[in-house]
């Protein structure tokens, strides 16, 4: 059964509608590197997500055109949404690790997010990756999470929003 | 660090003299990786006299034909469509049909089709209220084809069956080769509210002046393709995947509220009994016209959207030889046109608009038309149709012959961002480059979604880059495509397009880039293009199924392409080659004066060590008793002796002239131990940095890589000292791991750690920064203290 309670609590947010982005064909995707950074305990993201779906959804949050050209504004609503939205946690029940935001680069199609991902550890425990699912039905995003030689990629869509993160043993 | 500097021993015959650490060692396995260069004829299909060898059609082609006759009312009440159609199709195939397969492609939108059942749950925890209306309305919205009448055009009722987005009639007689056979079908069907229900047809409300703006495609039931390659094309539509269809002639009758203006594929041919005399006007000024030239004004069209006409107007369409028809209808719509000369025709490039995209669609639309036409004429063949339009509305980007919907608009205060202004000529570039791939070069969408976004994603880079210097292009460039091409999750291009993941990137950019790397880096661009013409006009207006394209790129340029096709379009492999060390060889005269010096050099490095170097300050023994020294105290073993002498005389009297002369050479031996760590072979490109600051490119082919594609060996001879070397350093072949292109070995910073430096300043800068400020509150407390005593002075 829906938690219908739960649902308009999320909904009341996401007022403003209106643009239309229909396409040929709907294909939204965003793609992210981590490096794991041993000194600082951090993972350092580079996350590419496409100019459009981004200034879309910065317009339906705060209802303000072109927020995305403007500086500090659009970097506090996408820090706040890649808060909501980017979960790590060390421990499957634990507090999501603290997200810091570093900066973005925007061109006309794509634009570039970078934060970091401030950990105790090494990477481990349960990454919830929740980017547009609210506003693309087929969103599909990806992460490749770098430990020295070892690597691995997760792929989050809208049935599968959460994974553990694990390396596979490096072969020697 | 200078290479040289490195080189410490000068090999006669192989030692290491440098090495590079791999980063990423990787277990490459698979057929491709065990066999790149495998030809392709065990996965191509066998050719045959409809499909050659060559890659051209054969003297068996066929293809079917479908011609149109349709009558089609916009109701703009109930935003209905109710249509009737005669369509005369023709059995050019060489088998005998006894049942006829059509597209019903607005079931789409019933509530059970299976786009919507097998559409999985949304994520409750966060969903709009759009998307929660678009679930509702899909439950709830009465779409899908409602058919009044299927029978001949003689009357007679056919037996017939709706297989969901399919139609299947039966036919009273087989449909022998050669036979045509006349059908007449009346329908209806609601249309959807595509700014709700999504899709690539529907209606835009505009809830200020309460009217509506129609996109209508995908309308009618149409004849389905039946070919030699696929049979009858009845794969369901699922969203995805487009359609391909019948070329044919198209004489289609539209009947709309007397305000509206329609766009359609075809000429009007009507134009007196839909147009005033001014429109006809300007019309026939636009034809000859330096710059568009309004059809309809913005102030006219502001006008019209009050207006609320109960009459009726018929506009008549004609097309020839196009393989769908759309149209656009409304009463807010502007109409600019310019005529572009082509060759001795006249292409009209027109657009319609509403108001909402001004002033943005009157500067850009009909330009980047033209322009579009332009380049894609160039690149392929000249554009053949006799219009070309673009139309604004809900869509953001879709294409039908000759007429295409494009979806940005500018801000309500009429400002834009360089954002939307670059989406919008983008798209029109994108939608209009779609006459050719695939109206014209008729590939199969619904199968293969990449041979026409693929292509005309690439000649959309070629158009974009010929409008301006630096246009933002967003595929097309290999570097662009390196995130996608190193993450894992793929799927090969070669991939039916309802099962394609990550859709943009797999369809549209990775194909577009891989015939930008075949045209810069492959096969050059005067090669490419001779091919890719050749290949576009081979199929022009005709059906090719992959392995044409393939094989017609191979035939027109005179290389196996074979090892690229399999790699780029049938893997997902990526290219990440890898310098892993590097060694020096030099000849070895033999002679004892030079080599014995050398060996002895050579040796005592070798020998050095931190205790070594230590223990020579320690008194020795033997120093302090010297009758202790005998001959292996003074021996030196590198010392050249007469029989080394006499040796080396006697080796050079066996010797030839020629093999003396080899003996003399100073050049310098290197060996490049590459590895291809991504798995794609590639060609390597390799920049050599010479000691005396000169520098040499060499383009090494891919076929290096034909005995072992996991790890080679390239010797480079030259007569100069190596300082560094560097693969792929224009970023060509969207090389995934450039840390490990260099030699002497670079730490190359992460994307992240560039932005970092770029953005944050470092600690020099910081305490720079602190002293400027000091010494600028220094000079004004100076100022102060010099303007008082001046005050006091006086």
């Amino acid at each position: 059964m829906i938690n219908f309670s739960r649902l308009l609590a999320f909904t009341v947010l996401l007022v403003v509608g209106g643009f239309q982005t229909a396409t040929a064909h709907p294909f939204h995707a965003t793609l992210a590197e981590g490096h794991w950074n041993e000194e600082s305990k951090t993972l350092e993201v580079s996350l590419w997500v496409p100019s459009h779906d981004l200034e879309k959804l910065l317009l339906k949050r705060t209802g303000i055109q072109n927020l995305l050209d403007q500086g500090k504004p659009a970097d506090q609503a996408i820090h706040s949404y890649l808060k909501e939205t980017i979960q790590w946690r060390e421990k499957p029940q634990g507090k999501p690790v603290p997200l810091k935001w570093i900066g973005k680069e925007v061109s006309v199609e794509e634009t570039w997010l970078y934060f970091e991902i401030q950990l105790t550890q090494e990477p481990g425990g349960v990454l919830e990756y929740r980017l547009f699912f609210e506003q693309e039905p087929e969103q599909q995003n990806s992460i490749e999470i770098i430990k020295g030689q070892q690597k691995t990629t997760l792929h989050f869509h809208r049935e599968q929003p959460s994974r553990p993160v694990r390396f596979a043993p490096l072969l020697r | 660090m200078c290479l040289s500097s490195v080189v410490r021993i000068l090999l006669v015959s192989g030692v290491f003299l440098m090495s590079g650490a791999i980063s990423k060692p990787q277990d490459l396995t698979g057929s491709y990786i065990e066999d790149p260069f495998r030809q392709m004829e065990e996965i191509l299909p066998t050719p045959t006299a409809t499909r050659t060898a060559s890659g051209a059609p054969g003297p068996g082609y066929w293809q079917q034909r479908a011609d149109y006759k349709i009558e089609v009312e916009l109701d703009d009440e109930k935003q209905r469509i109710l249509g009737s159609e005669r369509i005369r199709y023709q059995n050019l195939s060489p088998h005998t049909l006894t049942y006829l397969w059509l597209q019903l492609e607005p079931n789409l939108f019933q509530p059970n089709s299976d786009a919507t059942l097998s559409e999985t749950s949304p994520s409750f925890e966060s969903l709009s209220f759009s998307a929660v209306r678009r679930l509702l309305a899909q439950k709830t919205f009465e779409g899908g084809v409602k058919l009044t009448k299927v029978g001949e055009s003689q009357g007679n009722e056919l037996n017939y069956r709706v297989v969901k987005t399919m139609l299947r009639v039966d036919l009273p007689q087989p449909l022998a080769p050669e036979q045509k056979f006349d059908l007449h079908i009346d329908w209806n069907y609601q249309i959807p509210d595509q700014s709700l229900m999504g899709g690539r047809s529907g209606y835009e409300y505009f809830e200020e002046d309460k009217n509506y703006l129609y996109e209508i495609a995908q309308w009618f039931p149409r004849m389905a393709a039946y070919s030699d390659a696929t049979g009858w094309q009845h794969k369901q539509f699922l969203g995805r995947g487009e359609f391909t269809l019948e070329l044919g002639n198209y004489e289609v009758a539209i009947t709309v509220p007397s305000d509206h203006i329609v766009a359609a594929t075809g000429v009007l041919k009507n134009p007196t009994e839909v147009l005033s005399n001014e429109q006809q006007d300007r019309f026939t000024q636009a034809k000859t016209a330096e710059k568009p030239v309004f059809i309809v004004t913005p102030e006219e069209a502001k006008k019209n959207e009050a207006s609320r006409s109960k009459q009726k107007k018929t506009w008549k369409f004609s097309a020839k030889n196009v393989r769908d028809f759309a149209f656009a209808s409304s009463r807010k719509f502007i109409w600019d046109a310019q005529g572009h000369p082509l060759d001795d025709r006249t292409v009209m490039a027109m657009s319609f608009y509403p108001n909402e995209g001004e002033p943005l669609w009157s500067q850009y639309s009909t330009r980047s038309i033209i322009h579009t036409i332009n380049v894609y004429s160039k690149f392929t063949f000249d554009y053949p149709y006799p219009v070309a339009i673009s139309v604004n509305g809900p869509v953001y980007g879709m294409e039908y012959p000759m007429i295409c919907f494009n979806g940005p608009r500018p801000e309500d205060d009429g400002t834009y961002s360089k954002r939307t202004k670059y989406g919008l000529i983008s798209v029109i570039i994108h939608e209009v480059g779609h006459n050719w791939f695939p109206m014209i070069v008729n590939s199969d969408e619904r199968q293969w979604t990449w041979m026409d976004e693929g292509l005309n994603t690439f000649l959309q880079y070629l158009a974009e880059q010929e409008w301006e210097e630096d246009y933002p292009s967003w595929r097309g460039e290999p570097e662009n495509i390196v995130t996608y091409m190193r993450s894992s999750d793929q799927v090969p291009i070669m991939t039916n397009s309802e099962s394609i993941l990550q859709f943009g990137n797999n369809a549209y950019g990775k194909p577009a880039t891989g015939l930008n790397i075949l045209r810069e880096t492959i096969l050059g661009r005067e090669l490419f293009d001779l091919a890719f013409k050749e290949y576009a006009n081979r199929w022009k207006f005709k059906r090719p199924m992959p392995a044409d394209l393939f094989r017609t790129m191979e035939d027109a340029s005179g290389i196996d392409l074979d090892w690229f096709w399999r790699g780029w379009f049938y893997t997902t492999f990526h290219t990440d080659i890898a310098i892993e060390k590097v060694e020096l060889y030099q000849i070895n005269t033999k002679d004892p004066e030079i080599e014995n010096p050398k060996k002895k050099e050579r040796e005592e490095e070798t020998k050095q060590n931190i205790s070594k170097e230590r223990n020579q300050e320690l008194p020795k023994f033997i120093e302090q008793y010297p009758e202790l020294r005998d001959f292996y105290n003074e021996f030196d073993e590198y010392a050249v002796t007469d029989a080394d002498r006499e040796a080396y005389q006697k080796f050079l009297k066996g010797l030839e002239e020629k093999e003396k002369a080899v003996l003399e050479r100073t050049e310098n031996f290197y060996v490049l131990h590459l590895k291809n760590l991504g798995g794609l072979v590639m060609p390597i490109l390799l920049q050599i940095e010479y000691e005396d600051d000169t520098e040499e490119m060499i383009r090494i082919p891919a076929e290096i890589w034909v005995r072992n594609p996991k790890s080679i060996k390239k010797l480079l001879i030259t007569d100069k000292a190596v300082r560094q070397l560097e693969i792929d350093p224009k970023r060509e072949t969207a090389d995934t791991d450039r840390s490990n292109n260099y030699y002497p070995p670079r730490i190359v910073p992460t994307r992240f750690e560039l932005f970092k430096r770029k953005t944050q300043k470092n600690e020099m800068q910081k305490a720079k920064e602190a002293e400027e400020k000091a010494n600028k509150k220094k000079q004004e407390t100076a100022s102060t203290e010099k303007e008082e005593k001046a005050e006091a002075e006086e």
